[in-house]
């Protein structure tokens, strides 16, 4: 049984008394409105008969007189039944915020039942899925199994009953412990346990020696060396020698502890950073659809840059700062009780106002950064667009955008500036006041004779040794919390699972013939569209097949689903009757090569570009592929031929040259089954001759799938489909969709020869 | 027809469609032919709430443009402004009680203009705060919900200062 979230206990009970059979309840959801779009609790309930949709409004009354707590009171307003034989499917239709669930008659008139907010939808949908499974037969009693994708219980935080924003990753941010980021990140530290004990014992060195030095340099040396009744009186060398060794003793400690610290922060960020990649790698397309590469680029270094900073620069200082306060404050009360408690008086006030100081900063940070974002993208969004800009004379226009940007920007900065050049030296007189009253009272000590000059100077020293740490100590915690943010969020694509997994059973057939079956494949990219529709079609091994279509009706969808980038939502797609999703990846990667429209060539030559499908390739190899895409004579004309710089100096490679490269790269891989997605597309009409001659002679042995806007490409193929909004519309050969009057390819096909005839293309 | 239909506007107006509610869909009658249920789209929803609405048959197929629902009759434009109304809606924000970001997602509790009180999550928070012209913004949550400010400087000073942050 599915029951979402929301349905609570008496609802079943109120059902139950207008006779409804509630041990045979297969579905039920919430939905928080009802048919007028009016908020109020709608529950939608699905029997082995029957479909009931009841509206009201649950509120809490006061119990009856001699009994304490709250009744649930719930008020109908609308009470509908639907014969579940009446009913052929439920569709959940997406508004702009809101939503309705609709279902379909045998007649295919649409019944309307509710509507819902955008936070019901999820479990609407998950309705409309199971309900389809019903109709299908696949669910044939009320207790089924749900998946555990649905299931309200995985998906929900135990502790706050907060849903998790990440499905994939059953973390819930707002209870997460800080402790646990960090003790994971621990793992990655403990790899130079060595390294952390120097630079814990160089920590120690270093802030003894910090102590020390004012007590030489001050009470020492006024006592002791340079008054007359002092144990060391005269030796003024010596002195010197002392306070020289301390002083190199400390800058040792600290030049051992910064080198490790640098060296270990720096291992460890790059650990993090290839553990982070290999996670990125990992995942499936959907993740990468569902955000901006160049934001998570940027999110993964600036992260890691801020984890570096604070195990690098802030945790070391820190730990400094911790024993030279603790080792301070015990110096000071030896030497003297009262000058201590009045030179620390001030502290805590200090530390409320400084907090209180970074909280604004905070802000006035934050809006500074927004406005170098904002000016930033603009800045790349116009240079990147320069020629259009030029050819429509827009530069004035963009000169205004840009001049109003960069004056916020610059606002932000100098607000910022003013911020923190007025409030902080006013903030930091706070710690000055309590020294200057310990300064006055030392001084009557001294006049009184209580305590010598040294002494006093030596405890001011000391005194004035506080600040920085203490202040840094308010600090900290921005910074702790900022590198906690960062260890989050690369924890969150760390422990997101991919969508595509192997399976644990994995087929690894020894030869593949390159037979692919698609079975009533549906699959939507979002739940709000569907791409395809109950899809169905074969290519027999070593044949070839056309796909060919609208823009935007499905082709390439059908492509990244053979490929098993992306699952399917229903149906199947085999391979040598085998379902991809039981292959292993290295039966499916190594037996099928596509060419697709956006052709990707990475940072590097040509030759390695093209040996990327298959690093063993001979050079023979590589040359031979490359002649059969048509890429070898331009490849010869570039001055370091296959040598040549992707980028490198000021010229390009044209898209048909890029495009020829790819293909290249998977003719190289000598896959079973070749897909082309408008691999041609990018070429002019002679090139694109010349490959599809190349082509011909190259795809026999292998299954081909050909998705090609011009039709005339497709004329040699064994089978061709037509899709029109994902759906299969006609299917044959070329000649037997010709003849087909009033034909979808016939109409497509007569429009493009009509059209490329006008353009003088074809006779 | 088809090629027309791609490259010029079909205008809809009283004189050749007139609409109707059936099962509580939207439905019209466009010259001869009736669409038992139609959806409208607003082409410019951000500057033209009651101008140039796109009207597509079940198929998402645009039948035609109504360049103004001031041109049909009042019973008719009520269809078409409540329809719309039910397809944008969107509860608009009357004040922000709290705002408290953790780990890259931004908690919201708010009360809307129909006085209830709602709370929400956002992920990405600068990402997901569209400005509209200057005094308006549009959130939108992790569940695909939409939130309008409708007024960013209407707001009260406290509700201001959560939100400032972002805009």
């Amino acid at each position: 049984m599915y029951v979402a979230q929301k349905v609570p206990q008496y609802i079943f009970a109120l059902l139950k008394e207008k006779g409804v059979d509630v041990n045979d309840i297969y579905l039920a959801t919430y939905c928080d409105m009802d048919k007028q779009h009016n908020f109020c609790d709608t529950y939608v309930v699905l029997t082995g008969s029957k479909l009931y949709v009841l509206s009201g409004l649950g509120t809490l009354e006061k119990k009856q007189k001699g009994r304490k707590g709250l009744d649930v009171c719930f008020v109908e307003t609308a009470y509908t039944e639907y014969l579940l034989s009446d009913i052929e499917s439920i569709q959940v239709e997406e508004l702009i915020s809101s939503a309705r669930m609709v279902a379909k008659n045998k007649a295919g008139e649409s019944i309307f039942l509710t509507s819902l907010t955008n936070f019901c939808k999820a479990d609407a949908f998950a309705f409309a899925k199971y309900f389809r499974r019903i109709k299908k037969g696949e669910i044939c009693s009320a207790d089924f199994i749900i998946d555990s994708a649905d299931d309200p219980r995985e998906n929900c935080c135990p502790k706050c009953g907060m849903r998790y924003p990440n499905r994939n990753r059953k973390v819930c941010p707002k209870c997460m412990e800080k402790g646990k980021l960090f003790s994971r990140f621990g793992v990655f530290l403990m790899k130079y346990k060595k390294e952390l004990i120097i630079m814990f014992l160089s920590l120690v060195f270093f802030t003894a020696a910090s102590t020390l030095v004012p007590y030489f340099s001050n009470g020492f040396f006024l006592d002791k060396v340079l008054e007359p009744k002092g144990s060391l009186y005269g030796q003024v060398l010596l002195a010197i020698l002392i306070i020289a060794a301390t002083k190199i003793f400390m800058r040792l400690a600290e030049i051992i502890n910064g080198y490790i610290t640098t060296m270990i922060s720096a291992k460890v960020v790059y650990d993090l950073k290839k553990t982070i990649f290999g996670a990125i790698e990992k995942l499936s397309m959907r993740f990468f659809t569902g955000r901006q590469t160049g934001s998570l680029m940027t999110q993964v270094n600036s992260d890691s840059n801020a984890i570096y900073s604070f195990f690098c620069d802030a945790l070391p200082y820190f730990l400094i700062s911790v024993v030279q306060v603790a080792t301070l404050c015990v110096i000071l009360f030896i030497m003297n009780p009262l000058l201590a408690f009045l030179s620390l008086i001030t502290v805590p006030l200090f530390m409320v106002c400084f907090k209180l100081l970074l909280k604004n900063m905070e802000k006035l940070l934050a809006k500074k950064y927004s406005g170098a974002r904002i000016l930033d993208s603009h800045l790349s969004d116009v240079l990147s667009g320069i020629r259009v800009v030029k050819a429509f004379s827009k530069e004035k226009q963009e000169m205004f955008r840009f001049v109003k940007d960069n004056k916020n920007a610059a606002l932000g900065n100098q607000k910022l500036a003013e911020f923190r050049n007025i409030s902080f030296p006013a903030v930091n007189f706070l710690m000055y006041i309590s020294n200057l009253v310990a300064f006055g009272v030392g001084g009557v000590m001294v006049m009184k004779g209580e305590i010598t000059y040294g002494t006093l100077i030596t405890f001011t020293a000391y005194v004035a040794m506080l600040y920085d740490p203490i202040r840094f100590f308010v600090e900290i915690i921005d910074w702790f919390a900022e590198c906690s943010n960062a260890l989050q969020r690369l924890f969150e694509i760390y422990d997101t699972e991919p969508e595509i997994t192997e399976s644990p059973n994995a087929v690894n057939p020894e030869k593949i013939n390159g037979k692919v079956e698609v079975k009533n494949v549906d699959f939507s990219y979002d739940t709000s569209r569907k791409i395809l529709k109950n899809v169905s079609f074969d290519v027999d091994a070593e044949t070839t097949l056309g796909i060919v279509g609208h823009t935007g009706a499905g082709k390439s969808t059908i492509a990244n689903l053979i490929m098993r980038l992306y699952d399917v939502d229903e149906g199947g797609v085999y391979i040598d009757g085998i379902n991809v999703k039981d292959l292993s990846f290295a039966a499916l990667y190594e037996n099928i090569a596509i060419v697709s429209q956006e052709t990707y060539l990475f940072i590097g030559t040509i030759f390695e570009n093209i040996k990327y499908a298959k690093p063993d390739a001979t050079f023979e190899e590589v040359i031979n592929a490359a002649k059969f895409a048509g890429a070898h004579d331009f490849i010869m004309k570039l001055p370091d031929a296959y040598n040549t710089k992707i980028g490198f100096g000021f010229s390009d490679l044209s898209g048909g040259e890029r495009q020829r490269i790819s293909i290249a790269r998977a003719l190289l891989r000598d896959p079973k089954i070749l897909i082309l997605d408008e691999a041609t597309a990018a070429m002019d009409t002679k090139t694109e001759k010349l490959i599809q001659n190349a082509l011909s002679s190259l795809t026999k042995g292998k299954t081909t799938i050909i998705i090609a806007h011009r039709l005339s490409t497709l004329r040699d193929a064994d089978k061709l489909i037509v899709i029109e909004k994902g759906k299969v519309v006609e299917s044959g050969t070329h000649k037997k969709l010709l003849e087909k009057e009033n034909g979808v390819y016939r109409k497509l096909y007569t429009l493009q020869n009509e059209a490329l005839k006008n353009a003088g293309i074809i006779d | 027809m088809e090629e027309n239909q791609a490259t010029k506007i079909i205008p809809l107006n009283s004189e050749n469609a007139s609409f109707f509610v059936k099962n509580g869909f939207l439905g019209m009658k466009y010259k001869e032919q009736e669409f038992s249920r139609v959806f409208l789209h607003r082409i410019f929803p951000f500057e033209k709430e009651w101008e140039y609405i796109s009207v597509m048959g079940e198929d998402l197929q645009e039948i035609g443009i109504i360049k103004d629902i001031d041109c049909f009759s009042e019973s008719i434009k009520e269809l078409l402004t409540q329809e719309l109304q039910r397809k944008y809606y969107v509860q608009k924000v009357e004040k922000i009680v709290q705002l408290k970001e953790r780990y890259g997602f931004s908690y919201w509790n708010i009360i809307t203009a129909e006085n209830r009180q709602v709370n929400f999550t956002m992920q990405d928070t600068f990402r997901n705060i569209l400005r509209v012209g200057e005094d308006k913004a549009v959130l939108m949550d992790v569940d695909g919900n939409r939130f309008v400010i409708e007024s960013i400087s209407a707001l009260d000073r406290k509700s201001y200062k959560k939100i400032e942050l972002y805009l």
